[in-house]
């Protein structure tokens, strides 16, 4: 194993760190995220509000920590929603017969060819705005990504001779999927899951800033950036402390993908000669 | 040869029916039909009847889906019910706008990533490599909608150099045009960096690891002409092909950042298309984009096939 | 007779192991030497410190490599060049990777020459090219150059390396293995090659092999390689019929194999053993010797036998 990557110590400190941040909200921010002071709006930084109030008067710090939480907890729900499907599909494609791998693989091709935002677009269309609608498109985006890995990590393992010696002396197909195929993959499935995650946060923010996600009073970060957007020239500062929490936790899980297949790679890294 | 070609074109057709048959069958489950919302709040009964038989919704489901197609193989997307006129030629009003963002960010993105990229893999040094590592990971982690807030917050607000909000074609004035789409150019390219780059960079380490490589050394070649004659050509395909398709889809990915420098191009034109539940516009577009994403990679696929006897001789790439 | 090549006591080690630990050979003028020793003895790591081809994380740590009477070891991108690359030609243990996949052959070929000789054309180089592979024993030259290394069979492959490596006119050949991951008529024809080569006036060669029956047949002298150092050195002769030190003898009575495949009465050395005694002055061979005493722990020198025969053990 790899003794030191930079990556996954500092992708690790700011996930952490991160859902902490947010999970405090469940039980206290400093103000109600949701009041409103009209006297104390787009307030700098001070000791009563430490990132400053929007336009409503409503504290940024306690908006950020509950809005982190939304965007943490649904990118949660459409990676997983979206990870199980993928791997449901690749695994099926997979290992069943060529017709049927080849129409599912181009289903997955016409999934990949739509833009994420049309995707997302057009299930606003029809379902309505609201984070269930963006949640699953999000998820649909997710979906090509895991079953592509899942196919092709299958059909590598499978050509491997341990596998074929495991064939030769009988084992069953569950048998073979499950204590061989499965396990080599688990890691990398772990590391893709990491980084789709800030990929996922991403997505429903955008989602968030055109107004087609969470809806108000509820906060979401990139809902605050998309109210921002409206004092960007008369009140730059609105713009900074929710999309640098945004930056920041998407860095913190990509890196934490990153620096997980680093470890994990590392660790596998053989020396020949 | 000729076979690889014909189960490639075979695949990228069957991707585009698959494409174009979800879209349908997907905005055919939007509650309260195209007719209804055609009509609006104050359409009457016999209004919003006619207007169904004018799209033809009283027809069943197979019928008009076979009639969709039928519109579809001549090319014809249908009248947009929001703007009244034909979808394509909306589309083609407002392509040339989003192409230009699309085709030069990630030009820049590419020769950028190339550049870096290969620096960090093949360099000796640990630095550039610590460097490209790091500009993936902020670069995929920069909300593009945020950027291009900072971006106006810095170069409109703070420095005055850019004019948001008036788009100029290039047809009347070059440098207006490039300085309307330079900063949507610039947050875009930022996006498409990351992936790009830890593609080439991946790419190229494979090329170091090569034996022919060190080889090629040894044999007296430059290492100048190793890395531009040998290991671009070996390592670009992957990345090219890559561009192709985020080109592709770049085109239906703009809405946001087109929204914030208020720029008339295909984004903008499908927010109001949603906005105004304008389904055929909708579904236009979102063909129209896809079915563009798909015959890049083909195109891609085929130049890949052409450029690398190995694969010629193999019979191409798995499908 | 002059010095050509000479490793002077070259160190190299990695992040976490000694891989050279003071190795020190020569190949004079015209003269064909092999190195042999088991996988894992450093043999090829030598090799790459020559060329400077090692692996990303090992590194050189003290020595010099002398190429006609130069450090190569100081010189880089076109001092090295000139100074080594031009004149010394390698072939890799693998030959089939080691040929760029998306050039046709003449290309692959002729390259490096035409870019280090502006004043020859590319037709030039091809012909030089063409009669070279010729001379090597392939009839229809012209063909083989026209396709891709794909299209190669793996005797072929080897053909275009050794031919590659001669395209200008070198003083020395470096070849990794050649006989290894052969079929059996084809390393006979690759070892009759390589007899000739020997022959050639001017051409000096380093040979690294464990295959001993290839190494009788062409070297004049031979190097025995243990554990990063060598432990015996003498013309072949000397080595093949009067070995001295128990690895060799050992070696030779195995009959040429690689004495860790077959396993033999060798016992097992785990590498994690082997980490401490690269370093050591005392015997490496020490925990697998049959025939061990108490002074074999203290430092060994190299004793010498006659004028050229050498061997780093205390009997």
């Amino acid at each position: 194993m790899k003794r030191h990557s930079i990556s996954f110590i500092l992708g690790t400190v700011i996930t952490v760190v991160a859902i902490i941040f947010s999970a405090v909200s469940l039980v206290f921010t400093p103000y109600d995220p949701e009041s409103m002071d009209i006297y104390n709006r787009f307030q700098g930084p001070s000791a009563e509000h430490l990132l400053g109030t929007d336009h409503f008067g409503r504290d940024i710090l306690s908006r950020i920590m509950s809005g982190s939480l939304v965007a943490l907890s649904s990118a949660l729900l459409s990676v997983t929603i979206g990870a199980l499907l993928g791997i449901v599909i690749g695994l099926v494609s997979a290992l069943s017969p060529k017709y049927v791998s080849s129409i599912l693989q181009r289903i997955i091709d016409a999934l990949m060819a739509f833009p994420t935002i049309l995707i997302a677009l057009m299930l606003v269309t029809i379902a309505g705005k609201g984070i269930l609608p963006s949640a699953l498109a999000v998820a649909l985006a997710i979906v090509p990504v895991f079953s592509r890995l899942v196919y092709t990590m299958i059909l590598e393992t499978k050509e491997k001779l341990y596998i074929k010696a495991a064939v030769s002396y009988g084992a069953g197909r569950f048998r073979i999927a499950a204590f061989h195929l499965f396990p080599p993959m688990f890691s990398r499935l772990v590391t893709q899951f990491t980084s789709s995650i800030g990929r996922a946060i991403l997505l429903e923010s955008s989602l968030s800033f055109l107004g087609l996600g969470i809806q108000p009073p509820s906060s979401s970060l990139g809902m605050m950036l998309s109210e921002a957007r409206s004092y960007v020239l008369t009140y730059p500062y609105q713009a900074i402390p929710a999309g640098t929490t945004l930056l920041l936790i998407v860095l913190g899980f990509n890196l934490l993908g990153d620096g997980l297949s680093e470890v994990i790679d590392g660790g596998r890294r053989i020396r020949h000669g | 040869m000729g076979k690889y070609i014909a189960k490639r074109l075979l695949a990228a057709l069957a991707v585009m029916a698959i494409v174009s048959f979800m879209t349908f069958s997907v905005l055919e489950l939007i509650p309260g039909n195209a007719a209804l919302i055609a009509a609006g709040t104050e359409g009457s009964a016999t209004s919003v009847a006619s207007i169904a038989a004018e799209l033809g919704l009283n027809r069943g489901f197979l019928e008009r889906v076979l009639l969709y197609y039928k519109d579809l193989l001549s090319f014809d997307l249908g009248v947009s019910s929001y703007f009244g006129e034909n979808v394509s030629t909306l589309i083609g009003q407002r392509l040339g706008v989003t192409f230009s963002l699309a085709f030069f960010s990630v030009l820049l993105a590419f020769i950028f990533s190339v550049i870096l990229g290969s620096a960090a893999a093949l360099g000796r040094g640990r630095l550039i490599d610590a460097l490209s590592r790091g500009v993936v990971q902020i670069f995929s982690s920069i909300p593009s909608f945020w950027l291009s807030l900072l971006f106006l917050i810095l170069f409109s607000s703070v420095l005055h150099v850019v004019n948001v909000g008036d788009y100029v074609p290039p047809s009347v004035s070059i440098r207006g045009y490039l300085s309307s789409i330079i900063l949507p150019v610039a947050v875009l390219a930022i996006g498409e960096t990351g992936p790009l780059l830890r593609l080439v960079r991946a790419s190229m380490i494979r090329v170091r690891n090569e034996d022919w490589y060190r080889i090629g050394k040894v044999r007296g070649i430059s290492r100048m002409r190793l890395i531009m004659a040998y290991a671009l050509r070996y390592a670009l395909p992957g990345p090219l092909t890559l561009a192709g398709s985020e080109l592709a889809k770049l085109l239906g990915g703009t809405a946001i950042v087109e929204s914030i420098f208020a720029l008339p191009g295909l984004g903008r034109l499908f927010l109001t298309a949603v906005e105004m539940r304008d389904i055929p516009l909708v579904e236009g577009i979102v063909i129209f984009v896809s079915f563009l994403v798909v015959l890049m990679n083909l195109v891609t696929d085929l130049v890949l096939f052409f450029s690398n006897p190995t694969m010629r001789k193999a019979g191409g790439i798995k499908l | 007779m002059a010095e050509l090549l000479s490793f002077r006591s070259l160190s190299a080690e990695d992040e976490r192991h000694t891989i050279l630990a003071g190795l020190s050979l020569h190949v004079d003028k015209g003269e064909t030497v092999a190195l042999v020793g088991e996988s894992g003895c450093g043999k090829t790591m030598s090799i790459g410190a020559l060329f400077g081809i090692l692996p990303d994380d090992v590194e050189v740590t003290g020595g010099s490599i002398l190429f006609d009477g130069e450090d190569v070891l100081l010189y880089n991108g076109k001092g090295r060049r000139d100074k080594l690359y031009r004149r010394a030609g390698f072939v890799p243990q693998n030959t089939t990777d080691s040929l760029y996949p998306l050039m046709p052959v003449s290309k692959v070929m002729t390259d490096a020459y035409v870019h280090n000789h502006p004043e020859i054309g590319r037709k030039a180089a091809v012909e030089r090219a063409a009669a070279l592979l010729s001379s090597l024993g392939i009839e229809d030259a012209k063909r083989v150059l026209s396709l891709y290394p794909f299209q190669l069979s793996g005797g072929m492959k080897q053909r275009v390396n050794i031919a590659s490596a001669l395209m200008d006119d070198i003083e020395l050949l470096v070849a990794d293995e050649p006989t290894s991951a052969l079929d059996i008529h084809i390393r006979r024809q690759i070892e009759t090659l390589y007899a000739s080569l020997a022959d050639r006036d001017g051409l000096s060669m380093l040979i690294v092999s464990h295959d001993l029956g290839f190494v009788r047949s062409v070297a004049d002298r031979i190097y025995v390689m243990y554990a990063g150092r060598i432990i015996e050195e003498g013309l072949c002769d000397e080595i093949f019929s009067d070995p001295v030190h128990p690895y060799t003898k050992s070696l030779i009575a195995l009959g040429s194999m690689n004495a860790r495949d077959r396993n033999l009465d060798l016992p097992e050395l785990g590498y994690s053993n082997s980490v401490p005694d690269r370093n050591s002055p005392s015997c490496a061979f020490l925990s697998r010797c049959s025939c061990r005493r108490d002074s074999c722990s203290c430092s060994v020198e190299y004793f010498r036998l006659s004028e050229t025969h050498f061997v780093r053990c205390v009997l």
